[in-house]
Parts: structure tokens; sequence; C-alpha cells
């Protein structure tokens, strides 16, 4: 009987002030003492690992945003962050961000290390990377996804630090047929990061027959 | 054959039979097309007289067949006291008149022949009026033989099906009065159709000889004439791993054959399996064993596995017998999984399913995203696998898949995805390359979230349009009882557990687990996921599961007629050989026909009800003598599982309603008590129901009912809660019957508590429904007097002298049944 989940959302929505978001986006810096109290629950920072770009000679569709964009570019990352929070669960889980754009969850990450693909050419200093309201990803539309991000800047979700991302990205543009090859690079680094999601791995690494 | 006579023209025609002057014969009668027939008690037949048109024409019906020569008229009937005369009516222009003779349901008919003439008024003749050919009609009874005893009254419970190793008897109640000091040899016989009785009447008794039996004279009630009559050797299917025998169960029919000689004599013999798609009774082969991934050729095939993928989200594993090349087409069951697990987790059912010839894909799934997603995948990955036969497994699947009869079972949000996925099929907003809704036999959910509600309109969850609705599917439903995930709690309508059932409109049907978690139901190891007391493990859910889903394809995959008795008898009585009863374990099942069965509504609550109290769907009038009597929708109204007398469907998670539609279901029905202070009732009384319907073209009366949880009437006695119901006819005759006599009862609720998730005060979880079917005919056992074509009140009795002293029950889909 309790639907209050949009209704908690939109008033968020309303309690954010837009030039908190205007000003993280322009200058990629962290804003301080800017929550509120519409904030949502406050998570533990993801810490960024790795990072790639990508491309794919074939564009697919990204089922992680209700307006099912085409993607043929964007971030590979790898994450980590609290596994507590990350446990898959049936119902309505917090949905994930990079900036933006909501995340492609590769892996379960019961590690607490999550391998994540995130469409779009953006800077990765401008993405904060956080967990949002509980909702299903392929319901998010781009009001709530906007509002989402005015969320977390106001609590004071931050962007990764330049220096780590120096340290997580690696130079350069991997481009792939598909996103089926793109997939399975992303399931190298769950092998590397989260090795214990054997079933994962093991489900992706079977032979193609078409 | 009691049609009301016109005393005055049969006068006149029986006057005009004695006349001296010869008849030529010019007019033909017929019973149902011919001049010899058998018929059933109960039944009608044609009849039809062929003469001049325009003639008047009577129907002469006797006990013998004559002829009698009555001063100088030769008539084809005995012309005994016993001689009725009914007159038809004119021969109309096309020279042919017909009529349906009612023949009256009395068991005691059974063996008599009746005889008949027809005379028709014709001036052209020199008697005046013209005599038909003679005709007969064999009356027989067809009555349920085989079954198993019982402590109370009904005394016996005839069945379809019975384990191997398991004793079968035979009864038959004194009503059936031609039985009376005869002696006779039973028969059990390898099951034959009804079509291949009428050409093959020999007898070989299956257990090597027949066995010879005395009906005792004078007997008063159906234990004097119950016999058994196997000890648990008659032969189930073939169950040596590599046997190829994948019958749910062997069909035996059962004889008495009182003329002892070896051969079915129709109109004397008492035959149970006449039927063209039911034998007598079956004999199950334990359901549970069968190939499993440490034993893969433990079952009646031996099992091969193969993955693969075909892109993205298209990885696959399937399961066939190993010998498919030599199998012809089998069917295709389609697993999806859930939210953070595996397509390989689902060994424990598709090993089983595939040794017993089915092939079995399980697909990657994108669930994360949500189940709108999880059911394009399901949409995807089935039409990639029929679409790329050739070239999955070598190509050695081709040609051997029955795309036309499919399963979809999903577990979590791979559950709420095959029902999106029909739904989508259904909107014709996914249009397959391979395959059609029409070829979808069966959706099964295991422990389902209900992220689309009614149609999908919910902006919270997407408001795609893509509702979590089956609609015409024949639909299952798992519940994990002790689920910690899909949880069930009143706050939270995405994880009600019964809303994607309730919305079916096909068959529709539900097994519910006690002590099992959300992580039971794979094998994909770790945690359960399980909050709830006694918890059992996913070893034994595994058990539960394997023999209980081979019964649940083969019912609505095969047509096996002889697993549908696992579907919605009381666990406590009759399960799947092999299937664990300890340790906690408790089982209940839902099971319901369509409307497309035949069956009559008595009440199912919905809208008429529920501003009517007193009048029920059918338009019956209801008399509640009962407390706290609430009709309305199942719906837990205040968002947890305290009891609270504001909240009178406490404990029901079966209807959710917003205010403004019916977002995710619409499930009425009633709610009531009794203290144990005195007996209570509530009646229903068919006189002026809408098609007052004739009880004696039905089989079963079913109905479902729960225990409301947490309820102080309920916590008081927490065990099987039992009441009593009886049948009524227009002559006050009436007969009552224990649901707790074929076992079992309705289960008390579930006693999780609130450690995991918060649920309101108290011990109790969903208010659990269980379906509960009572065969008619077990009404008029030991002499009841009831008279079945003429009941017409159902009545539903509580308190002590009814079953259970006190309870709080909520009651629905009271229905009479074909089967």
């Amino acid at each position: 009987m309790n639907h209050t989940h949009l209704p908690r959302a939109l008033a968020l929505l309303a309690g954010v002030a837009v030039v908190v978001l205007v000003a993280v986006l322009a200058t990629g810096e962290s804003p301080t003492n800017q929550a509120t109290a519409a904030a949502p629950l406050p998570r533990a920072p993801f810490k960024l690992l790795h990072a790639e770009t990508f491309q794919v000679n074939k564009a697919f569709v990204h089922q992680w945003r209700a307006d099912r964009p085409q993607v043929t570019s964007g971030w590979l990352l790898v994450i980590e962050g609290d596994a507590d929070e990350l446990k898959p669960i049936q119902y309505l889980e917090p949905v994930l961000y990079v900036g933006a754009q909501t995340a492609d969850r590769v892996n379960a990450g019961t590690s607490g290390r999550l391998v994540v693909i995130v469409p779009g050419d953006f800077r990765l200093q401008d993405a904060p990377i956080f967990l949002g309201e509980e909702a299903l990803p392929e319901a998010m539309d781009q009001f709530r996804i906007d509002a989402a991000l005015k969320d977390a800047v106001a609590a004071g979700v931050v962007a990764p630090s330049g220096q780590a991302i120096r340290d997580a990205v690696v130079a350069g543009v991997n481009s792939y047929p598909s996103d089926f090859e793109l997939r399975l690079r992303a399931i190298d680094l769950v092998e590397i990061h989260s090795p214990k999601e054997r079933d994962l791995i093991r489900g992706w690494r079977v032979p193609r027959i078409k | 054959m009691n049609r009301p006579t016109n005393l005055v023209r049969v006068a006149a025609i029986t006057a005009l039979c004695a006349s001296p002057v010869a008849l030529r014969a010019q007019s033909v009668l017929s019973l149902d097309g011919q001049t010899s027939t058998v018929a059933e008690v109960g039944a009608s037949i044609d009849i039809a007289v062929t003469a001049p048109s325009g003639l008047l024409t009577a129907l002469m019906i006797d006990t013998g067949p004559g002829p009698t020569n009555l001063f100088g008229v030769t008539i084809p009937l005995s012309l005994s006291p016993a001689l009725v005369i009914d007159v038809l009516g004119v021969i109309p222009a096309g020279g042919t008149l017909n009529m349906d003779l009612q023949i009256p349901f009395v068991e005691a008919l059974h063996a008599q022949r009746a005889y008949f003439a027809a005379v028709s008024l014709d001036a052209t003749t020199p008697s005046g009026f013209l005599i038909s050919n003679g005709a007969d009609v064999t009356l027989v009874v067809r009555p349920q033989l085989a079954g198993n005893p019982l402590t109370t009254f009904p005394f016996f419970e005839h069945i379809t099906t019975v384990n191997r190793q398991e004793s079968v008897h035979l009864a038959i109640d004194p009503r059936f009065s031609y039985i009376e000091g005869k002696t006779a040899d039973v028969y059990v016989v390898a099951s034959k159709t009804a079509t291949e009785w009428a050409t093959n009447t020999a007898l070989v008794d299956a257990r090597g000889a027949p066995q010879a039996v005395t009906f005792p004279v004078g007997a008063t009630s159906i234990q004097q004439n119950t016999f058994q009559i196997d000890a648990g050797l008659l032969l189930g299917p073939d169950e040596a791993a590599g046997s190829n025998d994948t019958r749910t169960a062997i069909g035996y029919d059962v004889v008495i054959d009182f003329g002892q000689d070896g051969v079915f004599t129709e109109g004397v013999d008492l035959l149970d399996g006449y039927d063209e798609e039911q034998a007598g009774f079956y004999v199950a082969r334990n359901m549970t064993l069968g190939g499993r991934n440490t034993a893969p050729t433990a079952g009646p095939h031996a099992v091969t596995q193969a993955t693969y993928t075909g892109g993205s989200f298209l990885g696959q594993k399937v399961y066939y017998p190993s010998n498919v090349a030599s199998l012809g087409d089998l069917p295709l069951v389609v697993v999806s999984h859930g939210n953070g697990h595996s397509y390989l987790w689902y060994d424990h059912i598709s090993f089983h399913l595939a040794s017993h010839g089915y092939i079995v894909m399980s697909h990657q799934n994108n669930t994360v995203p949500g189940s709108h997603t999880a059911a394009l995948t399901t949409l995807q990955n089935t039409d990639f696998f029929l679409g790329n036969l050739a070239t999955i497994s070598g190509g050695i699947l081709a040609n051997h898949v029955d795309s036309h009869n499919m399963t979809w079972l999903g577990h979590s949000r791979g559950a709420d995805g095959v029902v999106r996925a029909y739904d989508q099929l259904f909107n014709n907003t996914f249009t397959p390359a391979n395959y059609t809704i029409d070829d979808i036999k069966l959706v099964s959910s295991m422990a389902p979230v209900d992220f689309g509600g009614w149609s999908g309109g919910s902006p919270i969850l997407g408001g795609t349009g893509n509702g979590s609705h089956p609609h015409n599917a024949n639909f299952h439903l798992w519940v994990a009882q002790a689920d910690d995930d899909v949880h069930g709690c009143a706050d939270a309508p995405p994880v009600y557990w019964y809303t994607l059932h309730e919305r079916a409109t096909a068959k529709r049907q539900s097994i519910a687990l006690y002590g099992v978690g959300h992580g039971d139901l794979h094998d994909g190891g770790g945690s359960s996921v399980a909050s709830g007391p006694s918890l059992i493990g996913r070893a034994t859910t595994h058990e539960i599961m394997r023999g209980y889903v081979l019964a649940l394809v083969n019912y609505h995959i095969r047509g096996d007629q002889g697993a549908r008795d696992f579907l919605w008898r009381q666990y406590e009585s009759f399960r799947p050989a092999g299937a664990p009863t300890s340790n906690g374990v408790s089982v209940n099942l839902m099971f319901q026909d369509d409307a497309a069965s035949g069956k009559y509504i008595i009440d199912d609550f919905q809208d008429q009800s529920f501003v009517s109290p007193q009048l029920a769907t059918s338009g019956a009038s209801v008399t509640v003598n009962a407390l706290s009597f609430v009709e309305g929708r199942a719906d837990d109204v205040n968002g947890s599982f305290s009891n609270l007398i504001s909240d009178p469907f406490n404990g029901f998670t079966h209807d959710e309603f917003d205010g403004v539609g019916h977002e995710r279901s619409d499930s009425f029905a009633c709610v009531l008590s009794f203290d144990g202070n005195a007996d209570y009732d509530v009646t229903y009384d068919l006189t002026n129901a809408n098609g007052t319907p004739n009880f004696r073209e039905f089989a079963y009366l079913s109905f479902r009912a729960a225990q409301g949880s947490r309820h102080p009437l309920t916590s008081a006695v927490l065990e099987d809660l039992t009441f009593s119901v009886a049948l009524e006819d227009s002559a006050g005759n009436r007969s009552w019957i224990n649901i707790g006599a074929y076992g079992g009862g309705i289960e008390e609720p579930y006693q999780r508590g609130n450690s995991s998730p918060p649920c309101g005060v108290g011990n109790g979880w969903n208010s659990e429904y269980e379906t509960i079917r009572i065969r008619l005919t077990d009404f008029l056992n030991n002499g009841s007097s009831l008279n079945l074509s003429a009941v017409r009140k159902v009545i539903f009795g509580f308190g002590p002298s009814y079953g259970s002293s006190l309870g709080r029950i909520g009651l629905d889909e009271i229905e009479l049944t074909t089967k």
C-alpha cells in the first residue's frame, strides 16, 4: 500500500538547489557543507579502481534507462564500494549512477567491486559515482536521473579526484565489434577484481555459436 | 422416462392398438441412431421416429421386448403392466420426429433394459395407425471404484492416482443395489479407452488372476463393500536408469465381472475407466527420481548438457536426452533466472526434466535493469534458441523440439519476467520470429516480484505499459514462505506473493513451501535468503520441487491425467513418492480450473457480492450465521501483519487496491470467525441461482480457504483447521462431510515473526489459501438419501460439531467442477 518512492523523489527534487549542480559540473570540484535536509541517505563513497574508454562498431541499447538510448562509446570502469549495499536483491535496489548516467552493472559486486559500463562521452572528473534511490534502472528517465544527481551532489557526493582518475585511467580507446566483445572484456575485469563470481564469469565465457 | 402423459391421447392410442387390423411397417424408430443401444443413467438419448409427415405419434416404453399379438396386431413390446405411453407430437414435414429422453440418475437402474416402439395415427392404413419397429436401451452406471478407505465419512475416496508400492482398494456404495448379494470376479486390467472397450472386451488381469469378491446382502455402508485389490504390487512406469519410460503413471481399469466369464459385458458388469482420456486409476512413478547433475544417467533418459552463447545476454545452457535423435519432438522448458543469479543454477530441475523427456534451456537474463528488460531477454532467448537449432549442440536438436508446447519457468525477477513476456505477446508489443503466444502452454513463476502490476502503468516502476499479467496463460506460482527477499510483507506490493496468480484467467495453481527461502529455489549455493522458523534448506526443497515440477509439466504439456492429483490433493495425504515430509516440511496447494472446463461458480465474491453480501456470484442467496463476517477485497490494508479489528483481511495480500482501479489485482473473498462457544454456518441457497446447477453434472465441490494470520482465534490453536460442508436437496435431505476426512485441513499460517523484515506484531505471515475438493458423489454414501439432481443448498458448518472448535478463516472460489 506504500507508494512512497515517487512522491519522495519529487519532494527531493523540489528541495535541490540547481545552482549547486551547475557549480559542480562547471568546476569538477566537490561542494562542501551544501547538503540539504532533503538529500538521500548517505552511502559510502565509491573508489575508482580502473577506467578505460570504449567504442563499439555496432551500437547497442542501453537498457538501464527508460529511453533506451543507442550506445557507441563510453567508459568501462571498476569501482569499489560497500559490499552490503551492492548485494543483489529482487526488490528495488539503489540505482547506480556515474554522473548523469545510469550505470550498467556487469557483475553483482558481492566482493564490493563492480565492473560497470557507462555510455557516453564525458569527463570522469565531472561524474560523481553514487547510489541513488531504490528503483528500477529501466524506469529512470532523464528527469529522474537529473534529480538523482542533484540529490547526490546536494548530499556531498563528489566526483573522483584528479589523482584517482589519473591512477585509474588506462590510456587509449578500446574498440570492439559489438557490446558482446565489450562485455567479455568486462568479464576479464570481473575475474581480476571479483574472482569469486565464478558462475558469472563462466556463464559469459562459453562458445559463441553465431 | 417419467415424462407426463396426455391421458386422453394415451387412451385413444391404446384403443387403436387393440384393433385387429394388420399393420404395415412404415414407421422407423431409432435410439441414438440405433435400434439397440446402451446409455448411462443421467444421460439423454435421441429418439427419432421416421414416418409420413402429419401423423400424430406416441412412444410406448415397456420392460419386455415382446412381440405381443394383440387382436391380430403385432407389437414389439411385452405390453406389461409397466407400459408407459407418451405422446411425442406430429411427424413434421421432413418426416422425422426427434425428442431427447432424459434418463433419471438412479444407480439402481444398472443393467435394466427398456424397450420402445412408436405408434402413429394413420388414416391411410386399414387399421388407422402405424406401429414402428422395436428398439431397446440398456441402462448402465459408470461408478468410480478405485481409491482409498477413509476412517470417517464418506469412508472412501475415489481417486485418480496412487503412488507405486501403495495399496489400492475397490469400494462401491450400497445404493448401487445391483451388486447386492452377488459374487463377481474383480479384474484390474491395463487401461483401455472407451472405444477400445467397445471392440475388445477380453479381461486380462494385470495382477495375474482375477479376485473373487462377494457383495454382502443387506449392506448399508460402503465399508462393507470395500476390498483391497492391490497391495502395492501393480507396476508403475519403469524407473530404471535408461529405461526410456517417461510416463507419469500407468493406467488401469477396474472391472467387476458379474458374469465371471472373463469378458466385460456392457449392461451387466461394472467398469471404472470407461473413458476416452482417463483410466480408472493410475499407478504413478516415483516423481522425484531422475537425472541429476551428479548423476546425469540416473533417469529414464541419460542427459546431455551444452553451454553456448549467441551474443550479449544470449548465453544458454541446454539439457536434453542424450538419445534425443530417436525421440521425436520434445517439449521445451525455458528457465529465466533471477537477479544476481545465474543461468547455470537450475541443474536441479533441468537435469530432472530432461531425463524425463523435455528439452530445457536456461538462459542469461538481464534482470538488474528490471523485469521488463528481463522479459525482453526471455522473449529473445526463446526466439534465438528456436531459430538456431541447426547450430546448437551440433544441430542434434534440429527437428526434435516441439515448439508448440513450451513452458516458461522463471525465478524472482525472472519469474516476473516470464509473465511480462507473456503480456507482451498478448498485447502484440513483441513479435517473435519462431513462435507465437499459442505455443506457450504454461507459465510458472518461482517467488516472483510484481513490478509490472496489472498493466504496467505504475510510473515508479517505469510505466512501460508492460504488465505482470498472465492473462489467459495456464499459470503456476511457487511461494517460498521464508523468503527474505521477495518477502510478502503487507507493506510492499511489488513483493506480494499472490498478485500474479490472482490476475491469471485460465487454469491457475500454486505451491507454497513453508521454511523455504528465496535462495533455496536455485542450486547456486550460498545463502538460502530465508527468515522464519523450521527452515528446511536447499536439498529438501529441491526434493519437493523435482516431484512437483514434473507433475506440473506432465499435466499441462503432455496432458497426463495421472499427474493432476499431485497438483491439488492435500500434501499430507498424497504427494510424489520420495517427496520429503519431515524436518518442518509443510506444503499448501491451490488449483483452479478455467471457465472452459465447464465449471459452475457458486460464489467467487467478485463485484456483485461485494455490494450485496446476501447475494452470491451465482445469484444464490447467502445466509450468514458466523462471527465477524466480512466480504471484500482480500487485501491487508494497514501495511503490516499485526492483527487489528479494523483490518479484517489481515494477512491476505491477494488483492491490492489503490482506490482508483485494480493496479495490482482484483481478488475478493470473505472472512469469518467461530469462537468455540457455538456452531456457525454460511448457507448458499441455489434455488433462484442463475441456471440452477444440476450437481449430477459435476464431479467436485471446490473451494479455497485460509486461516487468518495472527488472529487470536487462529493463534489459539496452531494446527490444521477443519470444518464441514453439507449439501441439501429440495426435499431437505442433507449430507455432511468434514474436510479433514481426506487428510490434512487448512494449514495454519507459517509462524514467521518479525525479525526480517519487520511486519507488525506477532507470529504468522500470509493467510495461506488451500484448495479443497470434495467429490460430489461422496455425499451420497451410506444411505444419505441426498438427491444430487435436486441439490438446493451448500452449507459450510463451523465450530465444535463440524470440526475445529474455533478459528478465523477466509473462504473463496466456491465452485462446482467437472474434473
